[in-house]
């Protein structure tokens, strides 16, 4: 036996024993046991729980909420993966140029990002609130008080009216990412271009888009992931999955069954649907985006 | 001194002493006690109530009252904090719980202990208003040790109803009447917050009480009769007037319980839909509670009702401090704290015979008054029945004021939900 060997094994192990054990208590044990719990009739508080297998899961595609919930996922996932994308990158164009400022101006785009999702939702509600909202108000000063309405107390305005709350606060996020990225590309790069006789539009279409392949490829796996868990914290503030469940999404309808119709099986089995849609999307994306790097 | 006397001596001094050291180890050998009390009371409230708790060592030196209250937005995740802390084992001794449906998950999964030995000890049949310990006793068996009684009905704010000319309505036409001139001069009769669904169910509550009466309405709320019936839909139907017409605050659906009070403190609303806590809350938001006063709605039946519901002090049945739990309940529930605390960290109580001061509080004297004279009240929907059918209750409730669902269609699709849910329950 090699000795050394063995022994420089168990050190290795030992130096990763301190992260692995909270690894395993904090992220494996919870996963594996809501797994369990999704294949029980639970009520969350109760000793027992009954094996039913998966009825949980088939009983989530039985539901009609269910298409509410996962076409308002889809629909936010799409938005979130296009306008925070498409304005993050501008914004990280423009301020990678020596502006004036510019660090004011980054501080001030990146900040929503930083704030809590509860505190956005909150502060957009009062913006968006019938009576009292800076929204309202600004549109009857202006003129415009035919336009006035209760943005979040009905199902045709509620909707779109969280997403531009969400589009407010991702937008940070990209623009950072990509400025990290911008400032990776080699200047030779475009010099090149330049005397190749290549104008700035067709420079950032062949050279710029290129080589943030990788900002892109964490910019659109994090949006995704949030679309499905951040998003959250901003519905439940602002309108509680409602008015009547048309703003509900995946996140806060997983919650709803867990913790006040206490369905915890049920619940859990929402949270492993949210997973399995999360995997579909983003390792096929990450394989694709990293693939010849 | 010989050696036998020496050891008398010492055997002596060690007798005298003994007595002396048994006692200094049992003081100091008495069990420290933390007693975790969760409520659901925040605020201005909170430190009168951590301020009375402290009190408690005064009397009970070993036991350490530890006040916790969910943060955020109270009522609304209260429940889920509690819940999660008793399945997990890590719930407080004694908590705070409204009762029917909303505590009963709790009586069903076991954390909550039965009382009835307490009530026996302690002597708390005497001490309570009947109706508030016959809605915590289950199967005979007694859970929760009631701390308010609470009710609910319309409070008016009195400049603008005085400026209106207006009388206490003595019927529900009445009360139409009144919403009707209310809004012809540009003040939205109520003011509601529908973002939790219970407010606006407040509402609904009453239309049903008026349209079905006592008995009806008891048997709807205990699922013996359908609710796909006419009295159902033209309490949809009444409900449905009230959206129409605007006669409530725009955009309710999503506005906060907390923030539909502002238009009304502020005058933009005559009336809101809330309980006898309105007098304290007003009072804690600055504002002057003599500009505040109520009539119970009007229903046109005989007994007549409103919303009234006991809130409960619950001991956690994994607790190892039962006793100290019970002790420090019935300390709490004394009628001696009820009424030196009246109005500052109690705001109401179900206490017999204890009242807030006339003079200090007069609207609060006022309710309780008038609450003790009801022979019956009617609980709130959202203690009747469990969440999953509660939320299919709010679907038609807000569907109205979408325009989702009709009153019929409401009635018929919540019989639906009914049926459905009794099978699998």
């Amino acid at each position: 036996m090699d000795f050394k060997k063995g022994n420089m094994s168990l050190k290795r192990l030992l130096f990763i024993l301190p992260a692995l054990l909270i690894y395993l208590v904090f992220m494996v044990y919870p996963m594996v046991r809501s797994l369990i719990i999704s294949l029980h009739k639970w009520d969350g508080l109760s000793p027992e729980m009954d094996f039913i297998g998966i009825k949980n899961y088939i009983d989530f595609f039985k539901d009609p909420v269910s298409y509410t919930v996962l076409k308002n996922n889809l629909l936010l996932m799409i938005v979130l993966l296009i306008v925070p994308v498409i304005l993050g990158l501008v914004l990280a164009v423009a301020l990678n140029k020596k502006l004036p400022g510019r660090i004011v101006y980054r501080t001030i785009y990146y900040s929503p990002y930083v704030l809590p999702m509860v505190a956005v939702g909150l502060i957009w509600s009062w913006i968006y609130d019938p009576m009292f909202g800076a929204l309202n108000s600004i549109l009857k000063s202006v003129g415009l008080g035919q336009y006035v309405q209760g943005w979040l107390g009905q199902p045709s305005t509620a909707f779109p009216a969280i997403l531009v709350t969400i589009i407010w606060r991702s937008v940070g996020m990209p623009m950072l990412l990509f400025l990290a990225g911008l400032q990776d590309i080699s200047p030779q790069l475009y010099e090149s271009a330049e005397i190749d006789g290549a104008n700035k539009f067709q420079q950032f279409i062949y050279i710029t888009i290129p080589q943030l392949k990788q900002s892109f490829a964490i910019v659109i796996s994090l949006l995704i992931v949030g679309s499905l868990k951040q998003a959250f914290g901003i519905v439940y503030a602002m309108t509680w999955g409602g008015p009547g469940r048309s703003t509900q999404i995946l996140s806060v309808w997983m919650y709803f069954n867990t913790f006040l119709y206490e369905k915890a099986g049920y619940g859990s089995a929402i949270a492993w649907i949210m997973t399995i849609i999360a995997m579909l999307i983003i390792i096929p994306y990450i394989r694709i985006m990293t693939k010849n790097t | 001194m010989l050696l036998k006397e020496r050891k008398l001596l010492f055997v002596s001094i060690f007798a005298l002493l003994l007595p002396v050291i048994f006692f200094a180890t049992n003081v100091s050998a008495q069990e420290e006690v933390e007693l975790r009390v969760m409520t659901v009371w925040g605020g201005e409230q909170k430190e009168y109530l951590d301020d009375l708790f402290a009190k408690y060592s005064e009397t009970h030196p070993n036991i350490t009252v530890k006040h916790e209250v969910s943060a955020g937005s109270g009522a609304a995740t209260y429940q889920e904090v509690l819940k999660t802390g008793l399945n997990s084992g890590t719930g407080p001794d004694v908590f705070f719980e409204w009762a029917g449906t909303l505590s009963g998950t709790i009586i069903d999964s076991g954390y909550a202990e039965p009382l009835d030995r307490y009530y026996e000890k302690y002597n708390w049949d005497d001490r309570f208003i009947d109706w508030s310990v016959g809605s915590l006793t289950r199967d005979k068996v007694t859970y929760g040790v009631p701390l308010t009684a609470r009710g609910m009905t319309f409070w008016y704010n009195v400049k603008v109803w005085e400026s209106l000319d207006l009388e206490k309505p003595e019927s529900y036409e009445d009360l139409e009447a009144i919403a009707k001139k209310a809004k012809e001069n540009g003040i939205y009769p109520i003011a509601l917050g529908g973002k939790f669904n219970w407010m606006t169910m407040r509402l609904l509550d009453y239309l049903i009480e008026v349209t079905a009466g006592p008995e009806l309405h008891e048997q709807l709320n205990k699922l013996e009769t359908s609710w796909d019936r006419p009295e159902v839909i033209e309490a949809f139907s009444l409900f449905k007037k009230w959206v129409d017409n605007q006669w409530i605050t725009p955009g309710f659906l999503n506005v906060a319980p907390a923030d539909s009070r502002i238009p009304f403190w502020n005058g933009q609303a005559l009336m809101i839909f809330e309980g006898n806590w309105m007098p304290p809350e007003t009072e804690a938001a600055g504002y002057d509670t003599a500009n505040l006063n109520f009539f119970f709605g009007p229903t046109g039946h005989e007994p007549l009702r409103i919303t009234g519901f006991p809130e409960q002090f619950m001991i956690n049945s994994d607790s190892e401090h039962k006793d100290e739990a019970a002790e420090f309940i019935n300390w709490f529930t004394s009628r001696e704290i009820q009424e030196a605390n009246y109005g500052t960290a109690i705001t109401g109580t179900a206490v017999e015979g204890v009242t807030a001061d006339p003079e200090e509080r007069p609207r609060s004297y006022q309710f309780k008054e008038e609450l003790v004279k009801l022979k019956e009240v009617f609980p709130p929907t959202d203690q009747v029945f469990k969440s999953e059918l509660l939320h299919e209750f709010f679907q038609v409730q807000n569907g109205l004021v979408t325009g989702e669902f009709t009153p019929e269609s409401g009635a018929e699709y919540f019989q639906e939900q009914s049926e459905e849910w009794k099978e699998n329950n």
